[in-house]
């Protein structure tokens, strides 16, 4: 944590800072291959790049990788969304200099918001049509039960029937919604 | 697991459901299968819309009722003792649900931040009321007690009449007594709204609540500030609820006391609540012994707040950590930069606070409701 762990780089912490950075590599290449499905190559590189400098410096004391990836993948979300209500408001892609970039605050503006009462919606007009064995199980979800509670509460003869069903409800869920959880854009 | 058995696990990442394991095993697998993480990445914002408990109630209302009861048909044979009497049970309780009225609509009661009560108001003990015989009646003759109408007081206090003691009716015939519950009891001086707030460290009669509540003050006791049963409304103080959690091994968070020493490495967030719109601010201490911003956010009144929003806060080596957590009506955009007497002062008071108050997890202000007003709580990690 910047300077309070500034101390406490030591040997364990350097074998940490290699995890650390293996991951991010990683990270990053994931990152921009699946930004370039959503905007230009240098404006996908860029981001992936705005991504990683939040995450070394704002972020630095997010170490594991469950919640390396998580974190990741919000500011991705967050970055990309930025990118396009520029583009809108100026009719073009902008790319964003390194003095520009925004440390976010990760909270839902007004337009996030908007977006999330309408998916809010369609998802449970969605989730209403399912089965019941899909409902069960996606209450239980909801209601912060474990795959391997599940498993008990429902009665499933091991835990792979249980990820069987939960997919299956899943790809249904998604259909449901059209293919997408988000409306095109 | 095979590649098509961790796609499986992408229903469970935005709900939250996978465990550290299987964490580990969906994300290691990402990071090295482009199709995986895009599906992964496409799961974000329904990940985003279920974080929010709102809108996890409303999808669970949409969902119907629990069914109950496991997914398998039952194979055991009705008749025996135990599946009769389970039987029974489930018949009361299903006779209790029909019964009992239930509302239509999920409504979260409302929660307190804090809550701000006096003690009862004081009671004006009042001289016996003297009924002296006329002249010239005989002693013997039944006299009608007399009784005082009750005086308009102040707005703070409360009029009762207090019990004839027996010298003062040994003259009299036996007169009409009145109800235990208008007898006075002595009244304690009424302390300043500001002094009774701060000073009170146990859940006593009169002087209690969030404000100066224990460490793991019920959560029956929070809600919006509002007038107590037998206090004084004091308006909309700016009140903070924090909490510290930490992270088990088995992935899950649960509060601890901020006194509880931590094993170093182990994974902490803060929760953080306001009572009232505001901005809050999370500074920590550095080893310079500085302040350095490490959250900070436009806050809404009762909702909460993690610190970090994602991930944990993680410290390898022994050594307190100090953190000050400061809510504000008016942004404060240089808080970290501001004068470090100002802080320190700040860090001062809200210890003197807790050390008042043990280990509460409430701070709140009882200064008048101004712009300028702010509630500092100064929190102290103790790793090992």
């Amino acid at each position: 944590m910047g300077d309070a762990c500034g101390t406490i780089r030591t040997a364990p912490r350097r074998i940490r800072d290699v995890e650390r950075d293996e991951i991010l590599a990683k990270l990053r290449e994931r990152i921009v291959a699946f930004a370039a499905s959503h905007m230009t190559g240098d404006a996908a590189e860029d981001l992936a790049q705005e991504v990683l400098i939040l995450l070394h410096e704002k972020y630095s004391h997010v170490e594991q990788l469950e919640d390396l990836v998580p974190l990741s993948l919000q500011i991705v979300r967050f970055k990309i969304i930025s990118l396009r209500r520029k583009a809108q408001r100026r009719g073009e892609y902008n790319q964003v200099s390194l003095a520009d970039i925004q440390v976010p605050d990760l909270e839902p503006g007004p337009g996030v918001m908007l977006e999330r009462k309408a998916m809010l919606e369609r998802l449970e007009r969605a989730v209403a049509q399912l089965g019941e064995r899909c409902r069960e199980l996606i209450r239980l979800k909801l209601e912060g039960a474990s795959f391997s509670e599940i498993q008990k509460r429902m009665g499933a003869a091991s835990i792979n029937t249980i990820y069987t069903w939960d997919h299956r409800c899943r790809k249904h869920l998604l259909e449901l919604m059209g293919g997408d959880w988000e409306p095109e854009k | 697991m095979k590649r098509e058995d961790l796609e499986k696990l992408l229903g469970g990442y935005a709900t939250n459901t996978l465990s550290d394991a299987e964490q580990r095993e969906l994300f290691a697998a990402a990071l090295s299968d482009q199709d995986l993480f895009d599906k992964l990445a496409r799961e974000q914002p329904l990940r985003e819309l279920l974080q929010d408990p709102g809108a996890r109630s409303r999808i669970l209302e949409a969902l119907g009722p629990a069914r109950g009861g496991s997914e398998r048909p039952r194979r055991a044979p009705l008749w025996r003792p135990w599946l009769l009497g389970f039987a029974a049970a489930a018949a009361a309780v299903l006779v209790i649900a029909v019964v009992v009225p239930r509302p239509k609509k999920f409504v979260p009661a409302p929660r307190t931040v804090a809550e701000l009560r006096l003690p009862p108001p004081p009671v004006l003990q009042r001289e016996p009321v003297k009924v002296l015989p006329p002249t010239g009646i005989s002693k013997s003759r039944p006299q009608e007690p007399r009784r005082t109408a009750p005086r308009q007081l102040d707005q703070n206090a409360q009029l009762k009449l207090e019990r004839r003691p027996p010298s003062a009716t040994a003259q009299l015939p036996s007169a009409p007594a009145l109800e235990p519950s208008a007898v006075a009891q002595p009244a304690a001086p009424l302390p300043s709204p500001a002094v009774s707030a701060m000073q009170s460290s146990a859940p006593a009669q009169g002087v209690l609540g969030g404000v100066a509540g224990g460490a793991f003050a019920p959560r029956a006791a929070l809600g919006r500030v509002r007038p107590p049963a037998d206090g004084v409304l004091l308006g909309l103080n700016l009140a903070l609820h924090y909490r510290l959690l930490a992270r088990k091994p088995d992935g899950r968070e649960a509060e601890i006391a901020p006194a509880t020493p931590l094993a170093t490495g182990t994974p902490v967030r803060l929760s953080l609540e306001a009572s009232d719109r505001g901005f809050l601010y999370v500074l920590e201490r550095t080893s310079g012994n500085s302040w350095r911003t490490l959250f900070s956010t436009p806050a809404e009144a009762q909702r909460i707040y993690l610190v970090p929003s994602e991930g944990t806060l993680r410290y390898y080596e022994p050594g307190p950590r100090e953190f000050l957590v400061l809510l504000t009506r008016q942004p404060q955009p240089q808080v970290a930069a501001a004068d470090p007497d100002r802080l320190q002062a700040l860090v001062a008071q809200a210890k003197q606070e807790n050390a008042k108050r043990r280990q509460t997890m409430y701070a709140v202000s009882v200064d008048a409701v101004t712009p300028s007003q702010q509630v500092a709580a100064d929190i102290v990690l103790n790793f090992r």
